[in-house]
């Protein structure tokens, strides 16, 4: 071996070296950062979790709460209960959905142990596209003709199915009703009503709402009085602070 | 100037990301409404987004000022610009006139048109900032200095002689 080839040898020989220690930083720090990124995921993964919120509540469960079917309403909870909660909604109304999803924990829970009556007052206030009416149509015969227990499961399964204002009208009938049929609704006298449009349902529901003068939706009457111009959020505190008050 | 010009970036647009996430991570229910409020998103996706958005703000929020993962981060970040960005120009396109939801004020709002515009400069903002500190992450008084002293994109960059 001639002493150029041997000096060469050695060069090579360090350089591998350096490059394998350069290697072996270098993977330290990529372990390091996808650690550091695993880590913040979990806080992201866990906050989401802990704060979700997501109902406790099943769509519909309300085991032991006494239910009342008037012309177009349902009612939820005693009807001696110390405060009275009535609810104007329509189903394709996105801020309704809102309410739905942060008061149905609280006010079941509350209506179970009497110390809150919910009335859930269908209206048909959004009428650019169809789906608001044939949702509610379906919900009519779905209250008329079985239990009430399949109403209200069926009103919980709309809100959380809520299609979007823009494309409500790709929502079939045929989709609405495998909601009737998930909330055990589907018997035969409610697939029959639900073809054609309940006008006795729709003219209560909306002599209901002139008589308030509603005029938009969510709207909600708290013990007699109507709650005008507050943000959902007002209006979830509102309830909550007077059903916790009692009266 | 430029290390300090990132610790600035990183105030900035850290704070706002944490301002934004703190202002939301409560009410679940009222971001996932915001999210909706797009109509963009498939139903299901928007669900989930808006359940884990807050929480991601506040965690990059925090991070950058930190100056944890900078270069990461700030990408994370700009992307995420990216779409809000889309998402309100979106809206102003077909008409949608809503609160853009980005500080927990979800909603209708009739005068929303007039918004958009300094809604999108605001964003564009804060991407060109994110921007900055993917191109620029090295700066002072970052946990990345400590984690990471060797790497070259972090240490200080030598004064000139």
């Amino acid at each position: 071996m001639s002493q150029q080839n041997r000096e060469s040898h050695r060069t090579e020989k360090a350089a591998a070296v350096q490059a394998a220690a350069a290697r072996k930083q270098r993977n330290g720090r990529i372990a390091l950062v996808v650690g550091v990124l695993v880590v913040l995921g979990a806080v992201v993964a866990a906050g989401t979790w802990a704060g979700s919120g997501k109902s406790k509540v099943d769509p519909g469960d309300y085991s032991g709460i006494a239910t009342a079917v008037t012309a177009s309403s349902l009612k939820l909870g005693p009807a001696d209960a110390p405060v009275k909660v009535v609810i104007y909604e329509d189903f394709l109304c996105p801020y309704c959905r809102q309410l739905e999803a942060s008061t149905r924990d609280f006010l079941r829970e509350n209506a179970a142990k009497g110390k809150v009556e919910v009335e859930y007052r269908p209206v048909n206030i959004l009428t650019s596209s169809t789906y608001s009416a044939r949702a509610m149509n379906t919900w009519a015969a779905v209250l008329a003709h079985a239990a009430p227990t399949a109403a209200l499961k069926l009103h919980d399964l709309l809100f959380e199915n809520q299609p979007y204002e823009q494309n409500a009208d790709e929502t079939t009938d045929a989709d609405i009703l495998a909601l009737v049929e998930k909330a055990g609704g589907d018997n035969a006298e409610v697939l029959a009503a639900a073809k054609t449009q309940d006008a006795a349902f729709f003219t209560a529901s909306a002599w209901a709402a002139s008589s308030i003068g509603l005029t938009g939706t969510p709207t909600v009457v708290l013990d007699g009085q109507k709650l005008d111009g507050l943000s959902v959020e007002q209006i979830i505190s509102a309830i909550e602070k007077k059903v916790a008050a009692g009266s | 100037m430029l290390p300090w010009t990132a610790v600035l970036a990183r105030l900035i647009v850290g704070g706002v990301w944490v301002y934004a996430g703190a202002l939301k991570v409560g009410d679940p229910e009222s971001s996932v409404a915001a999210v909706r409020a797009y109509q963009l998103l498939p139903t299901g996706l928007a669900d989930t987004v808006g359940r884990v958005l807050p929480m991601l703000e506040l965690v990059i929020g925090v991070c950058l000022v930190l100056g944890l993962l900078t270069r990461v981060l700030g990408g994370v970040s700009a992307v995420l610009q990216i779409a809000f960005i889309i998402g309100i120009a979106s809206v102003w396109a077909r008409g949608i006139e809503i609160n853009c939801g980005c500080f927990g004020d979800g909603g209708p709002n009739p005068d929303a048109s007039s918004q958009y515009p300094w809604e999108i400069a605001r964003d564009l903002g804060l991407l060109a900032l994110s921007v900055f500190l993917v191109v620029r992450p090295s700066s002072p008084y970052s946990v990345d200095r400590v984690l990471f002293p060797d790497l070259p994109e972090v240490r200080d960059v030598p004064a000139e002689p």
